[in-house]
């Protein structure tokens, strides 16, 4: 995990082992023996789902759990669920099953979609949809689809549940709401409906991980007019957590889209963002590709609006 | 940490190893079980080397600790040829030179495999796909993607 590495160097010093430190492992048989391991050992422990980030992290000793509370087992957390237009994902159903499901790709079908996009096959075999968001790395798949899709992540504690919105959970790099002794246990969706377009974009640089330079996924709903009635942008990779173009498509809601309307909305878009340089892009190189996959997205969002009328 | 036994299942033998719990899967496969087709070499996940089937779906082995896998069922490359006779794919890689030191080849062998039971007539931009996940310094690739065409 360069990426990471790069971005916790400052924080954890020069990595020197390939070998994780060791650590007390607990594997809990329920979700309420879970809450009272996080309970007792709240700061000490560390959760492992799927383990993609935070093994490699362990092996290069950036971080030296004093306890990992494995979840793997935990089969009541794996699982997609629909009830009418509300959609439940359990945070260790893994991205293969996102990828697969039948269930997401009639009503959610963007989420298969973006899930494709992470690592590779290996790495989506055991990654989970809770790991990654609890990782919270801005320029992922998953936090920028969750804050798209407006998605309620439920957090429990032995004292409770409590919902939080994709855009409040992420505070920064690897940084969420969750408190010590709280797990990431379920996400609500609003399923898409027929009227709503949707579309992800990502440029990714070439290697193992494909790790994503920017993402930009846009969600578009057209009245029976062709009228623009929702448009929601969320992009990933251009600030400390993923961010979503609210103020800036309000005025563009009503319109019919057209190349002007589209124009509007990249510069609507672009000017609010404020990317970073580092060590993979440059601030302008990120502008620059949110400004070329912007239109593309909204072009194919659109299309996709008028394909779904075309079969009603 | 104090160690405990562990029971594994590989290539559907059964195997029993005290080791700690921080003991990464490749490690045990390699120094435990004596299977050392598993090549180890970034251990952290992405150079693919260390690709085994856990479940029947590839994985590293190097980003999952052995205890974890106590009753799941863990392929490696050893379970490939059988009696000395080479797979198809094991035979299309060798006509091809689609290896030349062979250390990423166990890894991308196992990815290739179950690649190719989901999916038996991938086009070229699909094998690249399936094999982005693997590294290999000799080849720059293109013999190893003509062996699976």
């Amino acid at each position: 995990m360069e990426k990471t590495l790069s971005r916790l160097s400052g924080m954890g010093g020069v990595a020197q082992s390939m070998k994780p430190a060791p650590f007390l492992y607990k594997r809990p048989k329920s979700v309420e023996e879970l809450l009272e391991l996080l309970d007792t050992h709240a700061g000490a422990a560390t959760i492992l789902a799927g383990g993609q980030s935070l093994v490699p992290m362990m092996n290069e000793r950036l971080l030296r759990p004093e306890a990992l509370i494995d979840i793997n087992t935990l089969s009541d957390l794996d699982y997609i669920s629909q009830d009418g237009g509300r959609v439940r994902i359990g945070a260790l159903t893994r991205h293969y099953e996102l990828e697969t499901s039948g269930e997401l790709l009639r009503s959610c079908p963007i989420i298969p979609y973006a899930a494709r996009h992470i690592g590779n096959r290996a790495i989506r075999s055991r990654g989970t949809v809770g790991g990654s968001l609890a990782h919270a790395d801005p320029d992922t798949e998953l936090p920028v689809v969750a804050l798209l899709l407006d998605a309620k992540l439920h957090l429990q504690s032995a004292e409770g549940t409590r919902v939080a919105r994709a855009g409040e959970f992420f505070l920064g790099p690897h940084k969420t709401v969750l408190k010590p002794n709280e797990v990431l246990t379920a996400l609500d969706l609003d399923a898409l409906s027929q009227e709503e377009g949707w579309a992800f974009r990502e440029f990714a640089r070439a290697g193992a991980y494909g790790w994503a330079v920017v993402i930009v996924a846009v969600v578009l709903r057209l009245d029976s007019s062709a009228r623009v009635t929702r448009l929601r942008i969320a992009l990933g990779g251009v600030g400390p957590t993923p961010v979503v173009a609210e103020e800036a498509v309000e005025p563009l809601l009503g319109s019919k889209p057209g190349a002007k309307w589209e124009e509007a909305v990249i510069y609507e878009v672009a000017s609010r963002l404020r990317p970073t340089d580092d060590i993979h892009a440059s601030s302008r190189y990120k502008l620059d590709l949110v400004r070329s996959l912007l239109p593309e997205a909204l072009t194919e969002a659109r299309n996709r609006c008028q394909s779904n009328e075309g079969e009603r | 940490m104090s160690s405990a036994d562990v029971k594994l299942q590989i290539n559907g033998q059964a195997y029993t190893v005290n080791t700690e719990p921080r003991k990464l899967l490749s490690d045990v496969i390699r120094e435990e079980c004596g299977l050392t087709g598993t090549h180890v070499g970034c251990e952290h996940g992405v150079c693919g080397a260390c690709t085994v089937l856990l479940d029947g779906r590839p994985a590293r082995s190097c980003l999952v600790f052995a205890i974890q896998c106590e009753g799941m069922p863990i392929t490696t490359i050893e379970a490939m040829a059988q009696d000395g006779k080479l797979t198809t794919l094991q035979q299309a890689l060798h006509e091809e030179h689609g290896l030349q030191c062979g250390f990423c080849t166990p890894g991308i062998l196992i990815t290739l495999d179950s690649y190719l039971a989901e999916n038996p007539h991938p086009s070229e931009d699909e094998i690249r796909e399936a094999l982005s996940g693997n590294l290999c310094r000799c080849t720059g690739y293109r013999n190893i993607i003509r062996a699976e065409r």
